[in-house]
């Protein structure tokens, strides 16, 4: 696929590249913006800045990196942009309780608990390198490799990231001290 | 509660990776260790929990909609000059137009001729046509 938008490219056809690269990469833009950000409503804003991001400078893609790690890289930094936009007004309404009340119900990714616990609020209350390698690896099916490539980490990174993240959530499930790695 | 044995935490946390022989060194200890046992149960408990949270999520409709939108407003073509030309060419025919009032009223306040103001007023739109010319070139451009 990525040939295929190239292609496009090179023969200056930048709207045909940009939806093959849309419908090619959209889920996985969205997968890693919910991954940083944490909830769903930031993560489509932030996927659309990504979008909005990678159409503008599509046409002057020149191919010095891989296109998906150029696309997981404007990804990320509009994820971050989104998330300290959205910390930034939410601290400037603190005073005012219903904001805090949404803010609260927004801060998780889902809302339903199970089985006695609410994983994505256990999620959400870990270090954000944690909470984001965690949802990555399991909204990517569990690749190491896919979740190293999309965070830019080296895949050793990802794998102690990944335990200790489980570790921690087991620690808080047992009532356990899980001896930190 | 008893604190999981250290050797076999990190084994336990990337048991989904780990060898044949591993696991079942990992499986030996965890039969008979009360604490590595709990830890296994929770491991497995948050991953289902995760894997249910987490999998299959997808990007939501909404998102190619909204980004639909977002560029077909951003790519709209450019707003037509034309209005600004009819602008232009009926300023030129009022000024025009006063002048030959002015002319014929009161002929000694203005040192204008008719030809004069017939000239102007010629020039005027001549050089309006020119503009709306240029202008929806470059508007196609």
């Amino acid at each position: 696929m990525e040939d295929l938008i190239r292609q496009h490219l090179e023969q200056g056809r930048t709207r045909e590249a940009f939806d093959l690269l849309v419908e090619s990469f959209q889920g996985r833009i969205y997968r890693l913006a919910l991954a940083i950000v944490g909830n769903r409503a930031l993560a489509e804003d932030a996927a659309q800045e990504a979008l909005l991001r990678i159409w503008k400078g599509l046409a002057g893609f020149r191919g010095g990196s891989t296109l998906s790690t150029w696309i997981y890289s404007i990804t990320r930094n509009a994820s971050l942009t989104t998330l300290a936009a959205s910390r930034a007004r939410a601290a400037s309404s603190m005073e005012d309780p219903a904001v805090l009340a949404a803010a609260e119900r927004h801060s998780r990714v889902d809302a339903p608990a199970r089985a006695g616990f609410d994983v994505g609020a256990l999620v959400g209350q870990l270090r954000p390198q944690y909470s984001q390698v965690l949802r990555l690896y399991y909204m990517q099916e569990r690749s190491y490799e896919e979740v190293a490539r999309m965070l830019d980490l080296p895949m050793g990174t990802v794998k102690t990231l990944l335990h200790r993240a489980k570790l921690e959530l087991a620690a808080q499930l047992t009532g356990a001290w899980v001896k930190k790695v | 509660m008893s604190t999981a044995c250290s050797e076999f935490e990190n084994l336990l946390a990337g048991y989904d990776a780990l060898e044949a022989s591993q696991r079942a060194r990992v499986d030996a200890h965890v039969a008979q260790c009360a604490a590595c046992g709990a830890l296994a149960q929770a491991l497995s408990d948050l991953g289902t929990a995760l894997s249910a949270e987490y999998g299959g999520v997808c990007a939501p409709a909404s998102l190619a909609d909204r980004l639909g939108r977002r560029l077909s407003r951003d790519s709209l073509p450019k707003p037509s000059p034309v209005p600004e030309i009819l602008d232009m060419v009926a300023w030129s025919a009022l000024v025009c137009a006063g002048g030959l009032v002015v002319r014929f009223v009161a002929p000694s306040v203005t040192a204008f001729t008719a030809p004069m103001l017939y000239a102007t007023a010629g020039a005027l739109t001549l050089g309006g046509l020119a503009v709306a010319l240029w202008a929806l070139r470059e508007n196609e451009a």
